[in-house]
């Protein structure tokens, strides 16, 4: 079995090596059927992989504990869903899980748009081919999930128990699908640059997919936060480790791409920008893999620093270069069509809203890498804390948050003050008030500024969508109901979007809740002690100890008052999983009460049932992740199919409403 | 017709930045970029040391915000229910001794990479605000046992 997956991956280099050798061949000396045929290669190449991941996944189905890596991470008690986990639980099945998402999502991508592609896609699937060798070489020669053991253990380690969470099921996974998929529009960005062919049709394309890495990666992230809420008992979502910095990275960069490449498809602006912010997001995933993999830059998560890490380096300095070679190539294609005219325009709305984004990025790139750098310069090692990202991009976000909502009402090419402040004045006055409010109530400047912006992009959304819906009632006839769902199905992208921005918004409000308005106590209760934290009792009842298949848990069981109303029951646990006696993990009892989360963490205890306990009161976290919720609904919004007469159009020609200014388009 | 025909012929060349005002506004957001990373450094900045490093340094960082990363000394953690606790770093050859009061990370237990942020006062013990404990590695079973 092993021998066979080792050979699929073996199978699957070579004609990926041979397959953008065909594109290439078949490109240049213009043999159609050689670059259909390499096209067609990835398809193989990812039906090899394909392969190799089912034999991987049967040996932790039936326990092959003669696979090396399957017995290092999985045991017989261990419940289905975790082995599963398992699968991309280690370096070298992560690194198949990577080879196998960027294949399936490529094969997608370029069999579906060859024929309306024919000279990009060729060209983009051998990019793609190049750089999934690389994958396929680490798989094949320095990790190998492949590799027998000499003696077959009877009985598996069993996995890391931090990693036995159902959060840790699906936020791995869409972390690393998110920086796989990546790249897919780098290879069809590259494709168009090789082929010197960039066409309007070809932004769609290639929008299209950085879209849906972009929506991955952003799920991965925000899944990753709920993880660590859930789990870690430290009563946050985000800690600004750099692991959680690189993989937010990309996403930085993604997120100002799919804003500016607006500007580009409509006035033929910022191209050389553009296609720099997407190569830059592949270069930025495959920086964060190296920096997680090679152990350069110290974090708690720490993973196996193996000999992965040189390798990434050599892959990430080439994919470097690789980018800015070919812009700095075709520099000369990637002119501007038009100018700025005015500050107050859609227009340089986008461009703000980029910079402010990449200067996100780059202050949280270089926090990070500080170590790094300071220790190469003076040979002391600095770094930089929460403090830092906190001082840095707590203002920046708070400006994304404002333009977030004068953008959507700002007017393509010029705006007037006047046009502006008429459908920005009932948002302005809701962020006015609720500046006032929470001054009065509170006293907080920053927590009345963050939420005010939310307010106001709240505000700018809702009235986006009351401005569409009254053009078409006015148009069409339709009632308030059909014309919202109108709106929504004839521009997907917009309205979609605007949900979108709903949901930022409202995560905006959770976390301004969550940092400015904490409570926090820690204490040593006996069984029938109480303890009042905010405007909650807790009292600490009794400890109860259970065993159950592959742990023993211990159980504080807590009862919570408020305003003389009892609030439920809460358990709050410690797992000692079987070989992992030294490291017992917590499940955070989490009760949410109205807007706010009682969060109790059970520290320790002593014989006489005695409890320490952290307990957190955290305000609005429930908007964070009815935020992310707003957030996909939005995505699933932006991806629904057009009707389908629409979509007709759109192939045919330019969309209506969507004409471009200065563009020499046949 | 492929949708590629529709190839953008080569434009007169504009320069996209010649709106001053435009100008000025995005070098006010990297100008504001520029300062609140260059404030932002100095308030929260550390050293990172491990125990060997600090003892070796030419200065006394007696005060100064540091943040120490070693291993738990085995036999060196104490902690009654309900008090701070107290342990001692090392980097197997020099130590230093911990006191720390907060949330004491799941995996934090003797022979453990940690990493301890805080100020070492006149006694020369770290107080640290901030205790962060490393994963062996976080998706690889304790592979220290067998490296």
């Amino acid at each position: 079995m092993a021998y066979l997956g080792h050979a699929a991956l073996l199978l699957a280099l070579a004609l990926s090596i041979f397959g953008a050798g065909l594109c290439i061949v078949g490109e240049r000396r213009r043999i159609h059927e050689l670059s259909v045929a390499g096209v067609r290669a990835v398809l193989g190449v990812t039906f090899l992989i394909v392969v190799a991941s089912a034999i991987l996944l049967t040996a932790f189905f039936v326990h092959d504990f003669s696979f090396e890596y399957v017995a290092g991470r999985s045991g017989t008690d261990m419940p289905l869903r975790y082995v599963i986990t398992a699968f991309y639980g280690g370096q070298e099945g992560s690194l198949l899980f990577w080879a196998l998402i960027s294949g399936v999502l490529a094969s997608v991508a370029f069999s579906r748009n060859r024929s309306r592609f024919p000279r990009i896609v060729p060209y983009a699937a051998a990019t793609f081919l190049v750089l999934q060798s690389f994958f396929l070489f680490m798989l094949t020669f320095v990790a190998s999930p492949f590799d027998i053991s000499a003696v077959t253990p009877a009985e598996g380690r069993g996995l890391n128990p931090l990693l036995r969470d159902p959060g840790m099921l699906i936020h791995p996974p869409l972390l690393l699908a998110g920086y796989a998929s990546f790249s897919v529009p780098f290879a069809i960005a590259a494709g168009a640059l090789f082929s010197g062919r960039m066409s309007l049709e070809w932004l769609r394309f290639v929008r299209k997919w950085a879209l849906i890495a972009w929506a991955i990666l952003g799920a991965g992230i925000f899944l990753g936060g709920w993880w660590a809420y859930r789990v870690l008992g430290w009563g946050g979502y985000w800690g600004w480790d750099p692991v959680e910095n690189v993989s937010l990275l990309p996403w930085l960069t993604a997120t100002a791409f799919i804003h500016s490449i607006l500007v580009q498809e409509r006035r033929g602006m910022l191209k050389v920008w553009n296609v720099g912010l997407l190569l830059a997001s592949y270069v930025l995933a495959i920086f964060g893999t190296f920096v997680v993999r090679s152990g350069l830059i110290q974090s708690i998560h720490s993973f196996a620093i193996s000999l992965v890490g040189p390798y990434f380096l050599g892959f990430l300095v080439a994919v470097t270069l690789l980018s800015v070679g070919l812009i700095g190539w075709r520099l000369s294609m990637l002119q501007s069509e038009n100018t700025f005219d005015a500050v107050l325009s859609r227009e340089s709305g986008f461009l703000l809203n980029n910079l402010v984004f990449v200067g996100i990025a780059f202050a949280t790139f270089w926090g990070t890498i500080y170590p790094v750098v300071s220790e190469a310069l003076s040979g002391e090692r600095l770094t930089v804390g929460p403090p830092f990202y906190n001082q840095v991009n707590g203002p920046l976000f708070l400006v994304l948050l404002v333009l977030m909502g004068i953008g959507p009402l700002l007017a393509w090419r010029r705006s007037t003050v006047d046009a502006v402040a008429r459908v920005a004045r009932l948002p302005l006055l809701f962020a006015v008030v609720t500046i006032i409010a929470i001054l009065v109530l509170f006293g907080q400047p920053k927590a009345a500024a963050g939420a005010a912006a939310a307010v106001f992009a709240i505000g700018a959304v809702f009235v986006e969508y009351w401005r569409g819906a009254q053009l078409r009632r006015k148009n069409a006839g339709d009632s308030w109901l059909t014309a919202f769902a109108t709106l929504a199905r004839r521009d997907p992208r917009r309205y979609g979007g605007y949900v979108v921005h709903l949901g930022v918004a409202v995560i905006a409000i959770g976390i301004v809740g969550s940092t400015f308005f904490k409570s926090e106590r820690q204490v040593v209760l006996s069984p029938g002690e109480s303890v009042n934290i905010a405007e909650y009792t807790l009292t600490y009842d009794r400890l109860g100890e259970t065993q159950q298949a592959d742990a023993r848990v211990v159980t504080a069981y807590i009862n919570v008052e408020s305003g003389g109303r009892d609030r439920g029951g809460m358990e709050a646990k410690r797992f000692f999983y079987r070989d992992f006696e030294s490291q017992p993990t917590t499940q955070v009892a989490v009760n949410t009460v109205g807007f706010d989360d009682v969060y109790v963490m059970l520290t320790d205890w002593n014989d006489a049932s005695a409890a320490s306990l952290h307990i957190f009161v955290n305000p609005l976290v429930p908007w964070v992740w009815v935020g992310g919720l707003i957030y996909l609904v939005g995505m699933v919004v932006v991806f629904w199919p057009a009707p389908v007469p629409q979509r007709a159009a759109v192939r045919s020609t330019v969309p209506e409403g969507r004409e471009r200014y200065g563009s020499a388009a046949t | 017709m492929s949708a590629e025909a529709l190839i953008v012929t080569r434009v007169e060349r504009r320069h996209p930045w010649r709106n001053v005002r435009l100008l000025i506004v995005a070098a006010v957001i990297v100008a504001t970029v520029g300062f609140l990373v260059f404030s932002a450094m100095g308030s929260s900045m550390a050293y990172f040391q491990t125990v060997g490093e600090l003892r070796a340094a030419d200065r006394d960082l007696t005060g100064e915000p540091l943040r120490i990363g070693g291993g738990v000394l085995p036999g060196s953690v104490e902690q009654e229910l309900g008090t701070e606790l107290r342990f001692t770093i090392t980097d197997g050859t020099d130590t230093l001794p911990v006191v720390y009061d907060g949330v004491v990370p799941d995996i934090f237990s003797e022979d453990v990479q940690v990493v301890a942020e805080g100020r070492i006062g006149p006694d020369g013990v770290l107080v640290a605000d901030t205790l962060l404990a490393k994963c062996p590695s976080r998706f690889e079973a304790e592979d220290s046992a067998t490296g």
